[in-house]
């Protein structure tokens, strides 16, 4: 063992140089499975935590009353059991034991559906709650109730309600019963409903700090209208629900109590191995708590989604293996070729030793383990320092990127993953040193340093690897994505080893033309560095780690780029713009407040988006001024800039007809209209507020007579501007009238002053859309004269005209200003399937050039828009919709309340919390805001992002263990190199042309490795990388954009030249410094 | 077989060591054939110390690695104790050099792990050696004390002369107690004492313990030291000495060569006509015309 240790440190720079080696491979291949696993295991937390508590968590529920209580003949209303044996009920579906352990504590709740608040014209459902400990989880002002019929209210509930602390109000009850009744069939059942009224006090108000945290469980039981926003003030009401009342269990007392147990899932209690027996323990707790309703009223169904999160989990722990060992397998290869490298090298040192042993009579056992003792001894201490340094880098790692207090620990894999690689460096090692044990003794003890040539087995392995890299590359051509990703992941690697093997051939072809040309009329260092170049066949050996490592790390680079481009896409798609909350406004609403709080556009944009129709299609309606300043626009989208997409999408609000007044009065005249079904003629105005609502006004009954008809009504809400958006003529009843005939406007006066319409203006009003249907012929037509705007109304029947016509009944003509395009402009995604206007509409008032297609109006309803662009995908809508201008679409296609899908206020990076608060001022809730910092965040926090990380980093150490490889092996053959330094300086050549001369070689040699290694990288990034899975999008999110980033490329591809200049010159310094003619006399005394 | 009579050297633990016709041709990295033996025809008895004397290239050195397994003869057999080394298997000369058969190699850093003391050194030469057979010999220790190397057993190699360093090689070679001793050039490089104090040392093996000693030398000061030495010119036997008087040697094809003394009276290409006298046979030149 002395003798074996001072060998050792006799050769130490070899012997620091395999433990380096062997130090990096082994780590890689312990740190890649353990960084694999502790990202599995923080994709678990973070899949669970993406969910609502209630779909992994484990919660039953039982209603207080059942369908028999209810029938069951009685004189009065069915009282509901207390809360606490409702609780205790609930509570018996956690007898398993198994559950435990992966869920949390139980917590128990009760709520009833409460009862109706009358407020001003309004009425609201409003619903009680109970949660244990709910005072603590709400920030409540107050106390929290304790007796019968105290309350807590939501906060700004109570703003809307003018209630303090201490006051009471009433919400009523209706009960419902059966009484037996005699009925002409015989003895039956007869439902009474009995009304209560209650009186609650107010105890105190409540916000809720955080509704993501898992301790509410289910938000959606007691969060009511939009969740924790008060009912709006104005809007045609409905039965609307409230924020609940928080109460104590006690005032739990209606029919419709029920109550739970919820239990959280603990994410920290689980990991990876114990994703089956959760499963298992939720399918049971499930099954059983099923049983346990059978045949009761009671209903236990949790709605655990279990499966569905470890199944995600399972798909994206497999995604992350494989890019990992994508990532690792370049650098284990390149560690295995130095490992070999320096061994061989280490070997060549030993040779007479080696030779030394078989002098001696050793065994062919006894000589192979004195050629390999030491390197296996340097792998063997290198075990256990690199298991620690990769357990130490997977901690500090997981520190900084994963979950808290995610645990890092070995498996199997682990294991079996260090195993296989140092198994791998044990025969690299044994190989490289087999070439010396072999050696016949005579040939040993010849005085000298042999070069190894080439050999057959070096001839199979090259070709070996071209033949791989072709299979791997045409297999991807041919299969796209539906190839092996680990195949895929693997290919940039066989093509880097590929296009090294072909580099080492190529560089011998040309380095034997220079030397031709050097040799006739060449300088001295061109002609030294091109004769070794074509000489050395070994030489070309030093181009393999750095091409290797170049072609990775570009690779992994450009392949991070495209990944975290896509990333970025997804995330504006997603979210729409740096910040984005639903709110309780309508989109008229919306627009106004936005406009008039930040007027400048700079910070907030309303928009709206509908979800109709059954293709999922999306279409998003914006304040289309603001689209470049506030939404989140991906460059990759559109190769138009956003600004220029936005100038053609807007109205030109100077084009607008504005008014301002109290009373209006519109003077109409040769009224000539007739109806079979004697309906009455009215004309009606739509226009918006100054707050921004849209409002339809009726300002008169219409008769027939040619003299003027001065027709008024008051105009609410217009003491500042409003807009005018329609004039139109209906019936008694909206839905059916028979109104044909003629009308003409003739004037408008507001507060007894004329106001300019444009009456008389030929071409500056239109038919606008009919109300139910968007594209058909549109029942009236009009003519701007001299005497004001002529309608011709065609109600009940259709305009005259060629024919075929698409045309239906309508209750409405409807006129509008030209100011508003009649078709809609539009942004379109590339994936919608659109549908020419042209089919649709006869062409009779309306035409439709061919490229106007379909789209979805604001109310949901197919209406002709006009294509701007189309684009690769649209904020919010993704691949398949369309994006158009709010405003626009407002003027003729205003929904109903509750009609469309939601709107939303995007807000733009930097925006002052005071905006947002200036927002809410004016009565518009904001809830459920989405940051896209957050969305990217957990974009690039996903399998495929993990795991390029580690790519990255992999393709870093790779550089650094390339550098380290090419600089060792210029120290190795420094040696005999010095004594060739040597004998040309004897004969004459200068020092400085010697180490110009190696300079330029090495220049030459890695920069041909860094050229092709680029090169390598290039065709990688075209071939292969289209065919990886960068991570799984969801419906309607952009595909990711395969263009070459050169900046990374060629930035990577130079930084690494100035790289390898460096290393070119340094070692070509050391050399020459070495080769003296001294070298040459301690050469021959051996 | 007898004991040997006392004083005698013990014969029985040399190697006998002989050659018959032995051919041996290399090629050059230029492809050319080189005839470095010529049909040499030897005999080495157990117990002789034996020095091939002759000029670079002579086929000296290429003789005594074919003694030693090394090289395998292009034609002709090589006897070492007996056996014919000339077609064994690598295995069975691996034994041979283990136990029979030791090497000394030109330079004592060939013949030494630079970073072990002289103790692993002899250790090392012994590996190869059974259990039983390392226990039959002494220590390494005893050994280099025996040799007179005491002081030097511990001593890192790099601590000693060029000298000290040769005796070690020499020590480590002849460790395993092998019955014959191939040196090649033994003493180069070496000072006046520590070559005298080599040569020491080769004389105390072969008188001692009978082990057959065959060394190259390029010096006539040299092999004059040992009782027979051999010159080989051009591959082939040209004469002997023994015991101080030199011998032509007959070859196979009845070629003598002339003493270099005599070289001058014999030029190349010149007639030499044999006449038998009562002691032997005459050799006068003669002219074209053949008085």
């Amino acid at each position: 063992m002395r003798m074996l240790l001072a060998g050792l440190w006799t050769r130490r720079g070899m012997s620091a140089a395999v433990f380096l080696i062997s130090v990096i491979a082994f780590t890689a291949s312990t740190l890649g499975p353990l960084y694999g696993r502790a990202s599995a295991e923080h994709l678990l937390d973070t899949r669970i935590d993406e969910r609502a508590p209630y779909t992994t968590g484990l919660s039953s529920e039982v209603q207080a009353v059942g369908l028999g209580d209810l029938e069951a003949p009685r004189q009065g209303p069915f009282v509901a059991p207390p809360v606490d044996e409702l609780v205790a009920t609930a509570r018996r579906a956690y007898s398993d034991p198994s559950s435990r352990r992966s869920w949390g504590p139980s917590t128990a709740w009760a709520d009833d559906d409460g009862g109706q608040l009358i407020y001003r014209t309004l009425q609201f459902t409003v619903p009680l709650y109970w949660r244990a400990g709910m005072c603590d989880l709400a920030a409540v002002t107050g106390t929290c109730p304790r007796a019968k019929n105290e309350v807590l209210m939501q906060a700004t509930m109570a703003d809307t309600l003018h209630l303090e602390a201490g006051d009471t109000f009433t919400l009523r009850y209706f009960d419902s019963y059966f009484v037996p009744s005699k009925s002409l069939v015989g003895r039956d059942l007869r439902e009474v409903q009995k009304r209560r009224d209650v009186r609650f006090r107010l105890t105190g108000t409540y916000t809720v700090p955080d509704p993501d945290s898992p301790a509410w469980f289910d938000l959606s039981r007691f969060t009511g209208f939009d969740n924790l926003v008060p009912p709006p003030t104005t809007g045609s009401g409905g039965a609307l629900r409230t924020p609940a009342l928080l109460v104590s269990p006690q005032s739990l007392v209606s029919q419709n109590v029920r109550a739970g147990v919820d239990r959280p899932m603990r994410t920290s209690a689980d990991d990876l191995a114990d994703l089956s027996d959760v499963q298992r323990a939720a399918a049971a707790f499930k099954a059983k708590a099923i049983d346990r309703a059978a045949g009761n009223d009671v209903e236990v169904l949790p709605d655990l989604d279990v499966g569905s999160v470890f199944a995600q989990v399972r798909s994206e722990r497999t995604q992350l293996s494989r890019v990992m060992v994508a990532a690792l397998t370049p650098l284990v290869v390149l560690c295995l070729l130095l490992l070999f490298a320096l061994v061989s090298a280490a070997a060549q040192v030993r040779r007479p030793q080696v030779a030394l042993a078989k002098l001696r009579g050793h065994s062919r056992l006894q000589v192979l383990w004195f050629a390999v003792s030491e390197p296996f001894v340097v792998l063997a201490v290198a075990v256990p320092v690199a298991v620690a340094a990769a357990y130490v880098t997977v901690r500090v790692v997981a520190h900084g990127w994963l979950h808290p207090g995610i645990p890092v620990g070995f498996d199997a894999f682990t294991v079996l993953s260090l195993v296989v690689v140092v198994g791998a460096s044990l025969l690299a090692s044994g190989l490289a040193a087999m070439a010396v044990i072999r050696e016949p003794l005579s040939v040993a003890l010849a005085a000298g340093v042999r070069p190894r040539s080439s050999t057959r087995a070096g001839l199979v392995l090259r070709s070996g690897v071209v033949a791989v890299a072709v299979v791997a590359v045409a297999n991807l051509v041919a299969s796209g994505d539906q190839s092996s990703q680990l195949l895929a992941l693997l290919t940039p690697t066989f093509i880097a080893l590929a296009v090294a093997v072909g580099g080492a051939l190529l560089l011998r072809l040309l380095s034997r033309g220079w030397l031709a040309r050097t040799a006739e009329r060449g300088s001295v260092p061109a002609y030294l560095a091109s004769r070794r170049l074509a000489r050395r066949q070994d030489l070309a050996n030093l181009m393999v780690p750095l091409l290797l490592a170049v072609a990775v790390l570009t690779f992994a680079s450009s392949a991070t780029a495209t990944s975290d481009d896509w990333r970025v896409s997804r995330a504006d798609t997603e979210v729409g713009a740096a910040r984005s909350f639903v709110t309780t406004a309508s989109p008229g609403r919306l627009l106004q407040v936005t406009r008039q709080v930040d007027p400048d556009g700079r910070y907030l944009m309303a928009t709206a988006v509908n979800d109709e129709g059954d293709d999922m299609r999306r279409s998003v309606f914006v304040d289309g001024d603001r689209l470049a300043r506030v939404a989140a626009w991906d460059p990759s989208w559109s190769d138009q800039p956003i600004e220029d997409l936005q100038r053609r999408l807007v109205l030109d609000e100077r084009k607008r007809i504005t008014f301002t007044g109290r009373d209006l009065a519109v003077t109409v005249r040769d009224v000539a209209l007739r109806s079979a079904t004697r309906s009455g003629a009215y004309l009606q105005v739509q226009y918006v507020d100054d707050a921004g609502e849209q409002r339809d006004q009726l300002v008169g009954r219409i008769r027939n007579g040619a003299g003027p008809q001065v027709l008024r009504t008051p105009i609410e809400h217009c003491r500042g501007t409003c807009f005018l958006e329609q004039l139109y003529v209906t019936g008694d009843a909206v839905s059916v009238t028979d109104l044909e005939g003629r009308m003409t406007i003739a004037s408008a006066a507001l507060d007894g002053r004329d106001v300019d319409w444009r009456l008389t203006d030929p071409g500056a009003w239109r038919p606008a859309r009919p109300f139910a249907v968007s594209l058909v012929d549109p029942p009236v037509l009009v003519r701007a004269g001299a005497d004001g705007l002529q309608m011709r109304v065609y109600l009940g029947a259709l305009p005259p005209g060629k024919g075929p016509q698409n045309g239906a009944v309508s209750g409405f003509a409807r006129v509008t200003p030209s100011s508003t395009p009649d078709v809609a402009p539009v942004l379109v995604a590339d994936g919608t399937r659109t549908q020419t206007a042209r089919r649709s509409g006869s062409g009779i008032a309306i035409e439709y050039p061919a490229s106007d297609v379909v789209g979805k109006g604001l109310n949901g309803q197919d209406t002709p828009m006009r294509v701007v662009d189309t684009v690769r995908s649209l904020p919010v809508v993704g691949t398949e919709g369309e994006l158009a201008d709010l405003e626009t679409s407002l003027v003729e296609f205003e929904p109903p309340v509750g009609a469309l899908g939601e709107t939303r206020l995007w807000v733009a990076e930097g925006t002052p919390d005071s905006v947002l608060a200036q927002v809410r001022s004016k009565g518009i809730g904001l809830t459920n805001g989405q940051t896209r910092a957050a969305t990217l965040h957990a974009l690039r926090t996903d399998a495929f992002s993990l795991g390029l990380r580690l790519f990255l980093f992999v393709g870093i150490a790779t550089l650094l263990l390339a550098v380290f490889g090419v600089l060792a092996s210029a120290v190795l053959q420094s040696r005999w190199r010095s004594y060739e330094v040597a004998s040309l300086r004897v004969v004459g050549v200068s020092q400085r042309a010697l180490v110009r001369g190696s300079v330029l070689e090495y220049v030459v040699l890695l920069g041909v490795a860094v050229l092709l290694g680029v090169l390598s990288a290039y065709l990688a990034l075209r071939l292969v990388l289209p065919s990886i899975s960068l991570g799984t999008a969801a419906e309607h999110e952009p595909v990711p954009v395969y263009t070459t980033h050169w900046l990374i490329v060629l930035g990577v591809g130079a930084g690494l030249f100035v790289l390898a200049v460096g290393i070119a010159v340094l070692v070509s310094r050391r050399i020459t410094r070495r080769g003296r003619p001294s070298t040459l006399r301690w050469a021959e005394q051996g | 077989m007898n004991a040997p009579a006392p004083g005698a050297v013990d014969r029985r633990t040399g190697v006998a060591v002989r050659c018959i016709n032995v051919v041996q041709i290399y090629t050059t990295a230029g492809g050319h054939d080189v005839v470095a033996l010529r049909g040499v025809n030897l005999d080495i008895r157990p117990g002789d110390a034996v020095a091939l004397l002759g000029p670079s290239g002579s086929g000296k050195s290429t003789l005594l690695s074919l003694f030693g397994g090394v090289l395998r003869p292009s034609a002709g057999k090589i006897l070492v104790d007996g056996q014919d080394i000339s077609r064994i298997r690598e295995s069975e000369l691996g034994r041979l050099r283990s136990g029979k058969v030791a090497s000394l190699l030109q330079g004592a850093g060939r013949n030494l792990l630079s970073y072990a003391t002289p103790e692993e050194n002899v250790e090392f030469a012994r590996k190869a050696l059974d259990v039983a057979s390392r226990r039959r010999l002494p220590s390494p220790h005893e050994l280099l004390d025996r040799l007179g190397m005491a002081e030097l057993a511990g001593r890192p190699m790099s601590s000693m002369s060029g000298g000290e360093r040769q005796r070690v090689a020499f020590a480590a070679a002849v460790s395993s107690g092998a019955g014959l001793l191939l040196a090649d050039e033994p003493t180069s490089q070496l000072s006046h004492d520590d070559r005298d104090v080599m040569i020491e040392l080769i004389h105390r093996v072969n008188r001692e313990f009978g082990t057959t000693v065959v060394l190259v030398t390029h010096d006539p000061e040299i092999a004059a030291q040992m009782p027979r030495s051999i010159t080989i010119r051009n591959g082939r036997i040209g004469s002997e000495g023994r015991h101080g008087f030199d011998f032509g040697v007959v070859d196979e094809d009845g070629a003598v060569h002339i003493p270099d003394e005599l070289a001058d009276r014999f030029p190349a290409g010149t007639l030499v006509q044999f006449e038998q006298t009562e002691g032997g046979v005459l050799l006068r030149p003669v002219d074209e015309s053949g008085s």
